[in-house]
């Protein structure tokens, strides 16, 4: 028998009180491993979402610095729009820098035939694969042409679209001729394939409800060309069009909401950024960095939080281990002077004590990682619904440092709760505790 | 025989109160390697405190101890422990075994403090020479009065110490078990074990070779009545 056996048989004689105990460290634990696993995982998707987006350089409408990074991200609609006049002269300022530029406007549209309002994201078609690399395609692929869309997941599944279906938009009367081609309504088109349905006109009821005859040159449809996989971003609830029908839904035909600009060396953003607003009035412009630094600010509110609980926790969990080991040693005064009686050095008792401690807290950590880590997507999901953007994908990855870190952190509350009762333990002369 | 422990003008007084209580004075005794012994007395009459100073368990107010040559009086804190490991076995009256071990576990425990490994073949032995080898995977509170002090017995003897101290072995058992115990501790002479036994118990007493007699923390010249 081992100094360890020794102890693990003392910890099974107080079973409720040493699982209380171990409850409380593995809540602590599994907080800290989740918070460092989602703070780990978020920084590393949100940066590699960044660096994926193909656009080194954003600029919009002077405004709130977050509506940059909410614009490209977060896809709420900004209400102030850069004027053509502007974006021409920005193209002109930049072209010996740029490679590429990507006008971007965003606007809500009204299908008639589904009865839905859509968020509505116009970009230029051939430029879709550019600003979005990152997107994966549940079916489909990006548009080929000025006469398909590609939609959001949770459009797809609310709405029971398929790739080849189509929607349909209102646009403003007087349409800019360079606009698109409006077409009127096709609903013998519509719905083909909903899954599920008796005939395609039960399910959609798109043939018994056809445009109304005075919408007809005011309603375009558009063939779904790709459905994109799950993001977890706005994205899975936002429609992705050709530029030109945003500006004909919202009948402004030269204002975007934000101009993409690739350059030809990514190292001079900032270069790019000071040249632009020095330049033009009335815009800002922003670096992928610059938008990962506010959507980072955005969440440092919910870490310092987070990590603020894990210390509380930590604190009220060490001060439980820290009792139930004090506890065991009042209890056991005799046993540890029988021990002292039978040869057992002050360093002995102390090493037994301090065994209980590290045991109660190694074991209770190992099994907060390993419930938090089970537990990771419950808390992904948990999490997506308060903070204003998370990054596709799991956030919650299972990192062996953390892992190890947390279990550190486990031993390291172990040793701070177990020092004082090892000490008095320790301090227990054979007499005193005979006489016991 | 050669002496073992040897006490001169052996001294403790314990302070209570403001108040110097006097549990030893002067006392000044031998014991023998291989000798059997009590000591008795009355209540109070200091013979405990001097089993618990021969046992290193207590330090002396005044006076020197030895044993086998060593001198407790010059040791610190951490010899005391070694000589409790290496050289002494305690026997209590109140047993003392931990209860969430085995009574194997609890006889081999002493082993775990000198670190030394257990010695399969010895602790049969001495579970059969203290007949209760048919309990060694039970818990303690599954044990009579007189199993639980041999056991006691045998964990003070895993060791193999030279000398060992029980306080009122008999105390919590009636009378057969405590016959047995006192026959037990009698055996131990024979491999050569000091054995130094603190009892109320006058019969008992008699089975030693030799009587201590205390009186006011005195060694008493005649026979006290306990």
């Amino acid at each position: 028998m081992g100094f360890l056996k020794l102890s693990l048989k003392n910890i099974a004689r107080n079973r409720t009180r040493n699982l209380i105990t171990l409850t409380s460290i593995l809540i602590a634990v599994g907080v800290l491993f989740s918070v460092v696993s989602y703070d780990r995982g978020f920084s590393r998707s949100l940066e590699r979402e960044m660096r994926r987006t193909g656009v080194h350089v954003t600029v919009v409408p002077t405004g709130c610095p977050h509506e940059a990074a909410t614009l490209l991200l977060h896809g709420g609609v900004v209400p102030d729009r850069l004027d053509r006049k502007t974006v021409e002269g920005i193209k002109d300022h930049v072209s010996d820098q740029a490679e590429g530029y990507y006008p971007m406007l965003l606007a809500q549209a009204h299908d008639p035939r589904r009865d839905r309002l859509d968020l509505v994201y116009g970009m230029p078609g051939d430029g879709m694969a550019d600003i979005k690399p990152q997107w994966q395609f549940s079916a489909g692929a990006f548009p080929e042409n000025e006469e398909e869309i590609v939609i959001g997941r949770s459009v797809a599944a609310r709405d029971g679209l398929r790739v080849g279906d189509s929607v349909a938009y209102r646009t403003n009367t007087g349409l800019p001729a360079d606009a698109g081609h409006p077409e009127v309504g096709r609903p013998d088109t519509v719905g083909k394939d909903t899954p599920g349905a008796d005939t395609p006109d039960m399910v959609t009821g798109y043939a018994e409800q056809p445009p109304r005859a005075d919408d007809a040159d005011s309603v375009r449809t558009f063939r779904i060309a790709g459905i994109l996989r799950t993001t977890g971003t706005q994205d899975d609830d936002a429609v992705f069009v050709p530029l030109s029908v945003t500006r004909a839904i919202l009948g402004d035909a030269e204002g975007i909401t934000a101009l993409g600009i690739r350059l030809e060396h990514p190292g001079a953003a900032t270069r790019v950024i000071r040249d632009i607003e020095r330049s033009f009035a009335g815009v800002q412009a922003v670096t992928a960095d610059d938008l990962l630094e506010t959507v980072a600010g955005v969440v440092q509110s919910a870490r310092v939080l987070s990590f603020s609980m894990v210390i509380l926790v930590a604190v009220v969990s060490g001060s439980g281990v820290l009792n139930a080991v004090l506890m065991t040693v009042f209890e056991r005064t005799r046993e540890i002077g029988t021990m002292r009686s039978l040869g057992a050095s002050r360093l002995d008792i102390f090493r037994l004590t301090m065994n209980e401690a590290l045991v109660l807290t190694f074991i209770g950590g190992a099994a907060g990682i390993v419930l938090a880590n089970l537990g990771a997507p419950v808390i992904e999901s948990f999490v997506r619904g308060f903070l204003p953007y998370v990054p596709e994908g799991r956030n919650i990855v299972f990192d062996p440092l953390v892992a190890l870190g947390s279990l550190i952190f486990s031993m390291v509350i172990g040793v701070l709760a177990g020092l004082y009762p090892a000490w008095r333990a320790s301090g227990i002369t054979p007499i005193e505790a005979i006489r016991n | 025989m050669s002496v073992l422990i040897q006490t001169k003008n052996l001294e403790k007084v314990y302070h209570r109160g403001g108040e110097a209580v006097h549990a030893l004075r002067g006392v000044e005794l031998e014991f023998h390697k291989g000798e059997f012994a009590t000591i008795v007395g009355p209540s109070g009459s200091g013979k405990t405190t001097l089993l618990h100073i021969l046992g290193c368990l207590d330090r002396p107010s005044g006076g020197t101890v030895e044993i086998d040559g060593i001198s407790l009086s010059d040791i610190s804190g951490s010899g005391q422990d070694r000589i409790r490991r290496e050289m002494i076995g305690f026997v209590f009256q109140e047993f003392h075994l931990i209860p969430s071990l085995s009574v194997a576990d609890n006889i081999l425990l002493p082993l775990l403090f000198s670190r030394k490994e257990p010695d399969p073949g010895y602790l049969d032995h001495l579970m059969e020479t203290v007949g209760i080898v048919h309990r060694k995977d039970h818990r303690p509170n599954q044990l009579s009065g007189g199993e639980m002090q041999r056991a006691a017995v045998a964990r003070a003897l895993i060791n193999r110490p030279q000398v060992l101290l029980a306080d009122e072995p008999s105390g919590n058992l009636d009378t057969d078990n405590s016959i047995r115990i006192f026959k037990l501790l009698d055996s131990l002479k024979q491999e050569g074990i000091t054995v130094i036994v603190v009892t109320h118990n006058m019969e008992l007493a008699q089975m030693a070779d030799r009587q201590v007699h205390f009186r006011d923390g005195r060694l008493a010249d005649d026979p006290v009545r306990c």
